[in-house]
């Protein structure tokens, strides 16, 4: 009798502590679940970064790691070669400060804010962006001088959407 | 018979209430500790950050068109805060100004949006570092994300941070 009121004490101290550790467990999980979400988003934020690096795009003048040529860029735009040579639904440029909303082309350019590089038109949802700098030769009454302004390059494809 | 079931109860209860006393106390622990760490290191606002300081302004200091990175604003604003760009602007003043032209087109703060403001210092020193420039707009709280950037000064280094609050 003695040893069964022991056993049914024990079960019973064992599944209390089973709860609270499922307690203590659950809650440190919902905060790994953030955390692994947060990283998926850096992670997608360095791989769109890492296009301003590639060969097509890259600025060099001066060391520059997140510059991007828009004058290079704006002639990828209209050459067929390179249409399907990146794995991407959506790629686009946009120039933040001094703020300009038009589409560039090679009529408007450089009055323009925004370069659509690839625009497959399908259901990509959200694209990744990361902060660059679009660099160009500018002129003025004194002769060319590099310029830089703040933007945003958006990509959305296999492999940069987290 | 009676007595030994309700002592053998009122143990586990003890047991019961000093197990969740001690589980309480220590998620306080934790979560006081992950409080402290309000500020977040953040990579987007490290890269923003960097760009902002790599952008060309419209100020020349020297001559045209010999414009000056914004980075180069602040080191100058830093070292003569009376410099003027060759329009005749004071080029700190000018260097505040475009600084919140740039957060307002970057950052999307505005009533019932999830960032509720932001706070940027620029600030010299080795140990106690001193602010020379200050801009801030919303309302802040005690959650935040933010980087810093570090250019080299005349004696010291320069550490300009940015803050987006939520």
């Amino acid at each position: 009798m003695k040893i069964q009121q022991m056993a049914f004490v024990l079960i019973a101290l064992m599944i209390f502590f089973a709860m609270v550790g499922l307690f203590y467990f659950s809650i440190r999980t919902s905060s790994l679940k953030e955390d692994a979400r947060s990283l998926r988003e850096e992670e997608a934020t360095e791989m769109v970064r890492k296009i301003a690096s590639f060969p097509e795009f890259r600025w060099d003048i001066g060391s520059c790691d997140n510059c991007i040529d828009f004058d290079k860029a704006l002639l990828l735009k209209n050459r067929k070669v390179y249409e399907g040579f990146w794995a991407l639904d959506y790629l686009a440029l946009e120039i933040i400060y001094p703020e300009k909303t038009e589409e560039c082309s090679i009529s408007n350019y450089p009055d323009c804010g925004k370069l659509t590089l690839i625009n497959k038109g399908d259901n990509y949802g959200i694209p990744s962006s990361a902060f660059v700098l679009m660099c160009r030769q500018a002129s003025s009454g004194n002769g060319i001088y590099p310029k830089c302004m703040i933007g945003k390059i958006y990509a959305a494809g296999k492999g940069v959407n987290s | 018979m009676n007595r030994r079931g309700q002592e053998e109860i009122v143990g586990f209860v003890i047991v019961v209430v000093l197990v969740a006393v001690i589980f309480l106390i220590f998620l306080g622990i934790s979560v006081r500790q992950e409080n402290k760490s309000a500020v977040k290191e953040n990579k987007e606002i490290r890269q923003f950050l960097s760009s902002v300081m790599g952008h060309t302004s419209t100020c020349a200091l020297n001559f045209e068109p010999n414009y000056v990175s914004m980075g180069g604003l602040v080191k100058e604003c830093y070292e003569h805060n009376d410099a003027k760009c060759i329009s005749g602007e004071n080029a700190c003043e000018f260097l505040k100004k475009t600084l919140k032209e740039m957060f307002k087109a970057s950052w999307n703060i505005v009533n019932g949006s999830s960032t509720k403001g932001y706070i940027f210092k620029a600030e010299y020193g080795k140990n106690n570092l001193k602010a020379f420039i200050e801009i801030s707009e919303g309302k802040c709280g005690n959650r935040f994300s933010g980087a810093e950037y570090l250019l080299p000064g005349f004696s010291e280094q320069i550490v300009s941070e940015f803050k987006l609050c939520y």
